[in-house]
């Protein structure tokens, strides 16, 4: 090797496998096979990089199993029939009305049960409780609640429970707003309302069209009492 | 190519007749387990399939099949139940490569080749993943540096210092093994 050594050695490592894998600029190409030229030690490293890849191009082509086209094919022709699906959003519970709570029902059930069955406040022990299913008010009567008007007499003394549902059911109902009535609300038997309900049952009725009208109830009983 | 992102079944197979092979050799070589690259086989072209429309026709398909691989392969190795050290090719029997069957069991050639197969297996998988990745991806599928970089997602200067390490490293353990002597002595 007579003539002048165009690159050092250490600084041209990368560029010996770059050369290999063809991706040195032309102008550096060249100057590196000029170097290489003149070079035993660089063209020796040059053959043992060089060798990898000959090595690794022999490695054995790994036939794929015979089925795995089929097996993708089928996992397409499923995916793609999953997306031409009608999309049907996750199953959601249905949303309930206020009324419909099977649990809210039961328990408004009984609540309106227990306030239509204890006797008032006002009411003597002894009195005997009249059939209490005859005499409830029918649910359509609930408006006829509201507070009588300001002529109406007062009752001198403690009614007893039947008195006061028939003095509600005469008194003049003045024409209150009324709450947003369910027609399966109206269907029902007064019956079911007012004489202690099933509640295994109750839990499936609509029974309580709107609880607002039984916190109402309330209410206009203790403003009376 | 263009067939098949308008929907040509056919073209779709074909292209897997053409690709699997090869993708399924070099994800062997990342996973070192045979099950498992044919998995992500399946997914790599699945995921082609779903992605047909947004194929770019001035990249080459096997560019683009062979990024989804190497994302798959990565994200494979990356998984913690994949950290321990693969075994199935490197196991004695090359369970996870197809060898040449053993026409003539006694062939000192076959033997010594088969030896050379699970040496270099053994070497190429003890390369850090992307050093592996991107020596096969250039060396083996002839891939540029920028198509490397864009499977990697690193630059074209870190895929060739990349290239060359893992040249270098399997190039010292192949002398290494040269040099403990001859590969014949337990044929």
């Amino acid at each position: 090797m007579t003539g002048p050594i165009p690159i050092e050695c250490a600084s041209s490592a990368e560029d010996f496998s770059a050369l290999l894998d063809g991706e040195l600029e032309p102008a550096r190409e060249a100057e590196l096979r000029a170097h290489l030229g003149g070079c035993a030690r660089c063209q020796a490293k040059l053959a043992s990089l060089a060798r990898v890849d000959v090595l690794l191009a022999g490695l054995p082509v790994i036939e794929a199993n015979a089925d795995l086209y089929a097996r993708l094919r089928a996992r397409i022709d499923a995916s793609e029939a999953d997306a031409a699906a009608p999309r049907v959003a996750p199953r959601r519970a249905p949303r309930r009305r206020a009324w419909g709570l099977p649990a809210a029902a039961a328990a408004a059930a009984a609540a309106l049960a227990l306030y239509l069955a204890l006797p008032r406040p006002r009411v003597e022990i002894a009195a005997p409780p009249e059939p209490r299913i005859a005499k409830a008010p029918q649910p359509r009567d609930v408006p006829a609640l509201e507070p009588p008007p300001a002529t109406a007499p007062a009752a001198p003394t403690a009614p007893a429970p039947t008195q006061v549902a028939e003095q509600r059911a005469a008194a003049p109902a003045p024409p209150a707003p009324e709450p947003a009535r369910d027609p399966e609300f109206d269907a029902l038997p007064a019956a079911d309302l007012a004489a202690g309900m099933d509640l295994d049952t109750a839990k499936d009725l609509p029974v309580i069209a709107n609880l607002e009208l039984l916190e109402r109830l309330v209410a206009l009983e203790e403003d009376r009492g | 190519m263009l067939a098949f992102c308008d929907g040509d079944a056919a073209a779709f197979e074909t292209l897997f007749r053409r690709w699997a092979g090869p993708l399924l050799r070099y994800l062997e070589r990342m996973l070192g387990e045979a099950g498992a690259a044919e998995e992500l086989v399946q997914e790599a072209f699945l995921r082609v399939h779903r992605a047909r429309a947004s194929y770019r026709p001035e990249a080459r398909f096997s560019s683009w099949l062979y990024r989804i691989g190497t994302n798959l392969a990565l994200n494979e190795l990356r998984r913690p139940a994949r950290r321990a050290p693969h075994a199935s090719v490197d196991g004695a029997e090359g369970e996870g490569v197809a060898l040449p069957a053993a026409e003539e069991p006694g062939s000192d050639e076959l033997v010594d080749a088969r030896r050379g197969v699970r040496a270099l297996d053994r070497a190429l998988r003890e390369l850090p993943e992307r050093q592996r990745a991107a020596l096969w991806l250039v060396a083996v599928e002839g891939h540029s540096y920028a198509e490397v970089a864009g499977s990697l997602e690193i630059s074209e200067p870190a895929v060739k210092a990349l290239v060359h390490r893992a040249r270098t490293s399997l190039a010292a353990k192949l002398e290494a093994q040269d040099a403990n002597g001859p590969r014949k002595e337990a044929s």
